[in-house]
């Protein structure tokens, strides 16, 4: 049975595969498959997992604890999600703002300091200071260069000052409240260029090593997991 | 007029870049050639805080810290993601760390579901005391906040429908306080959504396994010990493998097939819940907990030659753009 | 009309003000703990109704075009019973989770819907490198330190024997340069978020209320 459905996955995975050649009805066949069963498989998820789960089950246990006020508000919630509902109606679509309105500025007021603590000031203390509470920009690295000249304390010189001044550099460039000829930002223009080519060269690499990944896991699966499956069982 | 080489070169038919790109990538695999990666530091940080963590409820066996896995990806990356999934609950599994695994998406409920019960039954870990698997905890934010007090009040129930006050693993470990270190693997940006609610707000250390795409922009959290340790893309997944591995020969031997097979002979009746796994293993499914172990390591041989093949495409192309201008500033 | 504005415009506004307030008040009283609580399970009952809207609009956007008869309508009806035919082992397989539809459904996932997601984005692959063959120019200098900085990293992610070399220069790579840039763009990201949001308690940013009065 194991390898009925691995041929069954093999042959989708070919079907699919043979858009590489050419668009045929194979490939078509197999795309709206593929948007059939996910429609399908979310329906049942949302379904199980979250009408049952969020809405039905609280409001159950929460009864059958005798939580009477954690009913009320639970139910309140309910009332405000079938709110919702008024999206199928063209006259009333208006009343779906407010459940919007809740949920949208509830986590947008939570969302501000965390978000500002996380991007931009943890960010920002990461640039003056390393994990261990050591500034970035260190005299005492920098003699223990010249000290001990080798690769690893060039290493430890250079990263902090290098880190500090990239980060410096294409902030300012990013920033585009003072206009571009101003002596600062036109000096640090082809240093943040530097930086972000290096920065998306290395996105690039990463990025192809990512899409390669996907492809060899569908050879991994057809090369070592069916076809030595298909042996063993055809080969008795 | 003669086409010159450089310009037939440069207009080469698609059709034969992608023959050579399966040649390439089908080579290594048909031989089975595996790659041996060097650990990274980022990776090495994850084993090592597991490793702490196991050495902690060593000594604090009654208030175990446990670990919070998150699978922030869909099948669409499986490919690269499945093995990290895999190699860390492998880790937790054989230290007998609590794991409590949940799916962000619901297109992975069922991924989730399978990778943590695949990988449940190779350890014997019992369903409720050992692990558990919360399902879709939605929406993600309130759950995320929820464990800061008791996140048995946000998941009433598992996926499989039991309420989480029954199950004993979740009496231990209900909040931040019990949770050692969360792994989000993820093939989008919802690790930085971790780094800003569980570590900004709860200062929980973040573990992430992330695809190679994604890997860049998280470098940043890395350098503030926002996140304590990174597994970028299927290298990185290698590494992780490669350590569980030299692990798994410490703790239980080599040969791991043998030590499957037997592992529940004589095991007592009614331990492990059948809704959950079959105690047991046939040789179809023994060969497939056999192969997950290399997986990462036998696709690394294959990506090393695809890396090379491109890079030999993209010097070719650059030869060629080069011999046609200069030919073009001749004239 | 007046009336009219008041309900589909300014309470709505109000509402996010309100509960913006409330969103960040909680995170600095820790004595509002079963405020947050409450909260949350609001947000989760509410976001439960949105998450099963969307799904009925997605079903409905599919049967719609399935109606709209066109020549490759064969195609829509495999999508058609795809989705009937997992929505109802699926369902009957929730409410008889030992019967053999509930494996079904299972095998479906596992066999069908796993490996064609898998290969759909398998076909990236092959466009990166015929899209690297055919635009990866070293024209400008920029370019090339972009063409250059790409395949150090490439060989370094998969370095070994002679090439190991390249496995610490990428690191280094990651490490420094790469850290500098993408942390500019985090505190832009960061910086972007927070203003966002405070737009949007505020009532300045009102796109998420649709268009309309």
């Amino acid at each position: 049975m194991m390898l009925f459905w691995y041929t069954i996955a093999v042959l989708l995975s070919l079907a699919i595969f043979s858009f590489l050649w050419k668009d045929n009805p194979l490939y078509k066949f197999a795309e709206h498959l593929f948007v059939g069963t996910m429609v399908g498989y979310q329906v049942v998820m949302v379904f199980s997992q979250i009408i049952m789960r969020k809405i039905v089950d609280p409001i159950t246990v929460a009864f059958d604890n005798s939580q009477i006020l954690t009913l009320i508000s639970l139910v309140f919630a309910t009332l405000i999600g079938l709110l919702f509902l008024a999206r199928f109606s063209r006259k009333a679509e208006w009343v779906s703002r407010y459940p919007i309105s809740i949920t949208v500025g509830f986590w947008s007021g939570y969302a501000i300091v965390a978000s500002f603590k996380t991007s931009v000031l943890t960010q920002i203390r990461g640039t003056v200071v390393d994990d261990l509470g050591q500034p970035l920009l260190n005299g005492h690295l920098i003699g223990d260069f010249f000290k001990n000249p080798s690769l690893k304390t060039l290493d430890l010189a250079t990263a902090g000052p290098l880190l500090v001044f990239g980060v410096i550099v294409v902030l300012v460039y990013f920033f585009f409240s003072v206009k571009h000829d101003h002596p600062i930002i036109k000096f640090a223009n082809k240093p943040a260029l530097f930086y972000l080519m290096i920065g998306f060269g290395a996105s690039f690499g990463y990025t192809f090593m990512g899409r390669i990944s996907l492809f060899i896991g569908r050879m991994n699966f057809i090369f070592n997991e069916w076809w030595p499956l298909f042996k063993q069982t055809i080969g008795g | 007029m003669k086409t010159p080489w450089y310009e037939k070169i440069m207009s080469l038919d698609k059709k034969v870049l992608y023959v050579i790109m399966f040649v390439v990538v089908m080579i290594p695999l048909l031989a089975r050639w595996t790659y041996n990666p060097a650990v990274m530091p980022e990776v090495k940080d994850i084993y090592d805080e597991i490793e702490g963590i196991y050495t902690y409820n060593q000594s604090h066996p009654d208030t175990p810290q446990g670990i919070l896995l998150s699978f922030d990806y869909s099948p669409s990356t499986n490919a690269e993601l499945d093995p990290m999934t895999m190699s860390v609950l492998r880790h937790a599994f054989m230290r007998r760390i609590p794991v409590i695994t949940w799916a962000a998406f619901p297109d992975s409920i069922d991924l989730a579901k399978n990778i943590t019960t695949f990988i449940a039954k190779e350890y014997g870990a019992v369903y409720g005391k050992d692990f558990v698997f919360m399902g879709y905890p939605y929406p993600m934010t309130a759950a995320v906040i929820a464990f800061g007090s008791d996140v048995r009040n946000f998941l009433v129930k598992d996926f499989y429908g039991n309420l989480s006050t029954a199950l004993p693993l979740l009496n231990k470990i209900y909040n931040y306080k019990s949770i050692g270190l969360i792994v989000t693997v993820s093939g989008t940006s919802y690790p930085r959504f971790w780094v800003t609610y569980a570590n900004t707000l709860y200062g929980k250390k973040i573990a992430t396994g992330t695809t190679a795409v994604s890997a860049a922009e998280f470098y940043p959290f890395l350098q503030t010990d926002q996140m304590i340790g990174m597994m970028g893309g299927l290298r990185g997944a290698a590494e992780y493998e490669k350590l569980v591995q030299a692990l798994e020969t410490q703790v239980i031997g080599e040969d791991i097939g043998s030590y499957l097979r037997n592992l529940y002979n004589d095991a007592p009746e009614g331990v492990w819940d059948t809704k959950i796994y079959t105690p047991g293993f046939s040789e179809e499914e023994l060969q497939s907990h056999l192969s997950t172990r290399m997986s990462a390591r036998t696709g690394m041989a294959s990506q090393a030659s695809a890396h090379f093949y491109v890079i030999f495409l993209i010097i070719l192309a650059n030869l060629g753009f080069f011999l046609s201008r200069r030919a073009e500033n001749k004239r | 009309m007046e009336g009219v504005n008041l309900m589909k415009r300014t309470l709505p506004l109000f509402l996010a003000f309100f509960f913006g307030l409330i969103g960040i008040i909680v995170q600095m009283v820790p004595a509002l703990k079963g405020l947050l609580d409450t909260m949350l399970d609001w947000m989760a009952i509410i976001a439960a109704f949105a998450l099963a809207v969307g799904i009925s609009s997605l079903t409905r956007h599919h049967m719609t075009k399935i109606r709209r008869k066109h020549k490759d309508i064969f195609f829509s009806y495999v999508t058609f019973i795809a989705m009937f035919f997992m929505t109802i082992i699926g369902l009957v397989g929730y409410f008889r989770p030992e019967g053999a539809l509930q494996g079904l459904f299972e095998n479906m996932y596992n066999y069908v819907r796993v490996p064609l997601d898998a290969s759909m984005f398998a076909l990236l692959a092959f466009y990166i490198t015929s899209a690297a063959y055919r635009a990866f120019r070293a024209r400008t200098w920029l370019a090339t330190v972009l063409l250059l900085a790409g395949v150090i990293v490439m060989v370094g992610r998969v370095a070994f024997g002679p090439f190991i070399i390249f496995n610490d220069i990428t690191a280094w790579i990651m490490k420094v340069p790469t850290t500098a840039a993408m942390r500019a763009v985090n505190v832009g990201i960061g910086l972007g978020i927070v203003a966002t949001s405070i737009k949007i308690v505020l009532g300045i940013e009102r796109s998420y209320l649709g268009g309309g009065e």
